[in-house]
């Protein structure tokens, strides 16, 4: 078996975390926001952009749950050298999971938090093709799915969100590729009574957005 | 005029400069070092070290001169620089049982095994001032009049430091006898108070760990509390043992564990009144204390309070403050404590505004509420 | 950009990477439960706890070398306090600082929000001394903690309804409980109520940071925001008959300021940089904008 190769972090992590964080900070602050992120390596399939989230906010104090396509040794052992989280089986122990949407099939099996200390309630990191505020946004369905690509990811149709609450100042508009059934139903139903819930980080190959369990969503 | 806490920067040069001054005192008067600090006020710094939560001989002495010899700072400082180290690893737990003993002192069995070491201790001296330290300057030869080390060491060798030694653990002895409750290792990761903040009610660990850098003065009033009914529960100082312990950790990459230096410290084991037990058994219970150096006022206290902190686990009515875990443990540190008392110095105008804005107001809707004294002129009117 | 001009032998913006990322982490998981109190890590700040170590810890996980920080305490850029944690995060990030409210991207403060409207991509950050609205009326964390659980906030009031019986008005002028996304009831920091509205369906992001009582929690943009009151007894603002000594303002939280051995008093805005831009109402009060020694008090008496 060859030895997993180590791809390169951030050139400077202290300013690039600081700078990552800014964008997730944004984002989750403002539901439905396009934020732009990367790091200089893409971690094979992993892309730099998620890579970059998982720098900036993932280490020993962060159990991750990587989906079966996720669950690379190559992933692995770069998530590990960069960030040094424990990586767990079982995805209600984690406190971030990352996945294809196409890989969720309950979001039962993450952790919604308890009434009383609702924060541990999962931060679920999607890999989708695209995110984008507007329909019009070019190289949607001009550029092929880049090679890495899991066939779970293949041209999904976009699904356009309208999205209200917290951070949003009336509604704001949402295009986002690759959403089964299962998470459409969580966000439009929200069966888990707030404060519990699972917060949802929506990642394109240099960009990101997030539906944090606040908002109410609204299928187009 | 009062516009001191207005108009800052100069003023706030001006009041470090001035402390530096006051700190130095008068300049012709050689000024201390920190080695003579760590040397000769090194149960302060054992304090610093214990509370500050570094054990650093040198930087604890060095906040000690720093702050000018109040000891709540000199924590503050050691603490505030704690915060700016990198872990690299977490030590393996150090075995007290394996201390080379400096002193060792049970109250309660006459004589044991290792027997009663007295080392050097406070306890029997009598408080008269020692006017000949008055006159002490320079490099002395060690003082011949120590006090009696060990009660079995003979005439001849008095003063003499004694070989430390390992030596069998009191309460040990009592747990072989099944007279004792056990504590045991139950192999868990101990909880972290200064990465995690402590939730109620509280992990074992993290509650002696919020009592060891818990503020001695606070401790020992609460464990005095408990002697006078508060809480009481029956102690007895089964065992303090002070003496040096290895550290060690165990790198990832090693996967065996090297020994990094020794350490010093002090541990109380305290035997506290026997209990009906879950399974009816009936045993003598115990609290513990641990502090960096020789520092046996703050682990009898810790121990005293750890037991009264027990309470909810041997079925005992909680009335009294040692035995309410939240109120102790969010209170305990001074670092904490010192900081939001002393913020009260800080300008709180706009809400002293608020409510002088609606005192004045209930006292206007208020027919019975006296007029002022003298009529107040509102300028510009 | 600026990493040079930091202080050396200390990380950018003090904290060690992996204390901001445990920040970050729970300011993350406070802006997606708004209101909610966090418990977070706090670490031993430089300055004592109570001197706003909890908005510095936020301060230092959020700032970034393209940071323009404005520092308030009491309304004012020029409290010692202010000045000594401006100073603190010029030395250890470098960043450009002003006291123009509009020029700013972080603003932290303690006791006032700026009387100037904030602005989406703003942030402000608040000094918090005990995050807990209801520990006044219970004193243990286990019992608040239920109460917040199962959003059980009877007591609360229970006790501005007595304010009511007693006084004839909910006694409660500063770090007045709102409601936060009708969810949470939520302690504003020691702001005075004046501040209260200023926090509903605000276009900044809105951070709280508790060092002490180690709790961190937030307030996204255009959230509802309401401060609690009863149906007869509405919410109102204080107000004052006077207007700003210097400026003239009718609109702004003002000072008391004693004048005199006889209690002589007069009114000055608490927000100097809202002051400075408004101007002076008279040309005799002469107000040199540079010299940060002069203060609005220093330039009063001066005119008098």
């Amino acid at each position: 078996m060859n030895a997993p190769k180590i791809i390169r972090g951030f050139a400077e992590p202290v300013r690039d975390s600081q700078q990552t964080f800014r964008q997730l900070l944004k984002a989750m602050s403002e539901p439905g926001s396009v934020v732009n992120l990367t790091s200089p390596d893409a971690l094979t399939h992993l892309y730099s952009s998620t890579f970059a989230v998982c720098q900036a906010l993932l280490d020993q104090q962060t159990p991750l749950w990587l989906s079966p396509e996720f669950n690379t040794a190559d992933i692995r052992h770069n998530l590990h050298f960069h960030s040094g989280m424990p990586i767990t089986d079982e995805p209600a122990k984690a406190l971030f999971a990352i996945a294809y949407p196409g890989e969720i099939t309950a979001m039962s099996e993450f952790s919604i938090g308890s009434c009383e200390y609702p924060e541990t309630g999962c931060t679920l990191i999607l890999q989708v093709n695209s995110v984008s505020s507007e329909l019009t946004v070019s190289g949607l369905s001009a550029k092929e799915p880049s090679s890495g690509l899991s066939p779970l990811m293949s041209k999904q149709a976009l699904t356009s969100l309208k999205l209200s609450g917290p951070g949003i100042a009336t509604e704001k508009l949402i295009h986002i590729s690759d959403l089964n059934d299962v998470l459409i139903n969580y966000l439009v139903e929200r069966p888990d009574s707030f404060p519990l819930g699972i917060d949802l980080v929506f990642v394109a190959e240099q960009s990101l957005v997030c539906i944090p369990r606040t908002t109410t969503v609204e299928v187009l | 005029m009062y516009v001191a806490v207005k108009g800052g920067e100069q003023a706030i040069t001006n009041a470090h400069q001035l402390l530096a001054k006051r700190r130095r005192g008068d300049t012709s008067v050689a000024a201390l070092s920190v080695k003579q600090i760590s040397e000769q006020l090194s149960l302060a710094v054992d304090r610093v070290m214990t509370e500050g939560s570094i054990y650093d001989r040198e930087l604890a002495a060095l906040a000690i001169k720093q702050s000018a010899g109040d000891l709540v700072e000199a924590i503050f400082l050691l603490r505030a620089y704690r915060t700016t180290l990198s872990r690299f690893y977490t030590s393996e737990p150090i075995n007290t049982t394996q201390m080379q003993v400096e002193r060792r002192i049970s109250a309660t069995f006459k004589d044991l095994p290792g027997g009663q070491v007295l080392g050097s201790t406070f306890d029997y001296t009598h408080r008269l001032l020692d006017f000949k330290l008055l006159a002490e300057d320079g490099i002395a030869t060690p003082s011949a009049s120590v006090a009696a080390t060990t009660e079995q060491t003979s005439a001849s060798e008095q003063a003499s430091e004694p070989e430390p030694e390992k030596m069998t653990r009191v309460l040990k002895m009592l747990e072989r006898e099944g007279l004792l409750v056990e504590e045991t290792d139950d192999d868990s990761t101990p909880a972290d108070v200064t990465q995690d903040p402590p939730t109620y009610p509280c992990d074992r660990s993290a509650r002696l760990q919020s009592l060891v850098r818990g503020d001695e003065g606070f401790l020992l009033a609460l464990g005095y509390s408990t002697q006078r009914g508060y809480g009481r529960n029956h102690p007895f100082a089964g065992e303090i043992r002070t003496g040096e312990v290895d550290v060690a950790i165990t790198p990832d990459e090693l996967g065996f564990s090297i020994d990094i230096g020794t350490i010093q410290v002090t541990e109380c084991e305290m035997i506290n009144g026997f209990s009906k037990l879950e399974d009816n058994d009936v045993k003598f219970t115990r609290g513990y204390g641990l502090a960096f150096g020789q520092s046996e006022r703050k682990t009898l206290s810790m121990g005293l309070v750890d037991r009264a902190l027990q309470a909810e686990r041997y079925d005992e009515e909680r009335i009294s403050p040692a035995q309410q875990e939240e109120f102790v443990l969010s209170h305990c540190d001074n670092v904490e404590a010192s900081g939001f008392v002393s913020h009260l110095k800080l300008p709180h105008y706009v809400d002293f505004q608020a409510e002088l804005e609606l005192l004045r107001r209930l006292r206007k809707e208020n027919p019975t509420s006296a007029k002022p004294v003298t009529p107040v002129q509102e300028k510009g009117e | 950009m600026s990493a040079a001009t930091i202080r050396d032998g200390y990380n950018f913006a003090y904290l060690d990477e992996q204390t901001k990322r445990m920040i970050r982490r729970a300011l993350l998981k406070a802006v997606a439960i708004p209101g909610y109190q966090v418990p977070f890590g706090g670490r031993e700040m430089p300055m004592p706890y109570g001197w706003g170590t909890g908005g510095m810890q936020v301060t230092a996980a959020v700032i970034g070398a393209d940071d323009v920080l404005k520092v308030i305490d009491q309304g004012a850029d020029d409290t010692t306090n202010a000045v000594s944690i401006r100073a603190f995060f010029k030395d250890l990030t470098g960043v450009e600082t002003t006291e123009k409210t509009r020029e700013a991207s972080l603003i932290q403060t303690r006791h006032r929000i700026p009387e100037a409207a904030l602005q989406e991509d703003q942030i402000l950050v608040y000094q918090v001394p005990i995050p807990e609205p209801l520990r006044f009326i219970e004193p243990s964390e286990v019992e608040t903690r239920k109460m917040h659980a199962l959003e059980d906030y009877g007591v609360m009031h229970v006790k501005l309804y007595e304010d009511i019986a007693h006084f004839g008005h909910i006694a409660t002028t500063y770090a007045y409980p709102v409601m936060v996304n009708g969810r949470y009831i939520m302690d504003p920091s020691p702001i005075p109520k004046f501040d209260n509205p200023k926090m509903h369906q605000m276009p900044a992001l809105q951070l709280f940071g508790a060092g002490r009582e180690k709790r961190i929690y937030a307030i996204p943009p255009y959230t509802d925001v309401k401060s609690l009151d009863f149906e007869d007894h509405p919410f109102e603002i204080q107000q004052w008959d006077e207007s700003c000594a210097i400026c003239g303002s009718h609109e702004s939280f003002l000072d008391e300021v004693i004048m005199d051995d006889l209690g002589t008093r007069s009114f000055i805005c608490s927000d100097t940089d809202f002051c400075r831009e408004r101007g002076p109402i008279e040309e005799s009060i002469n107000m040199p904008v540079d010299t940060p020694i002069d203060t609005p008090i220093d330039i009063l008496r001066e005119t008098l």
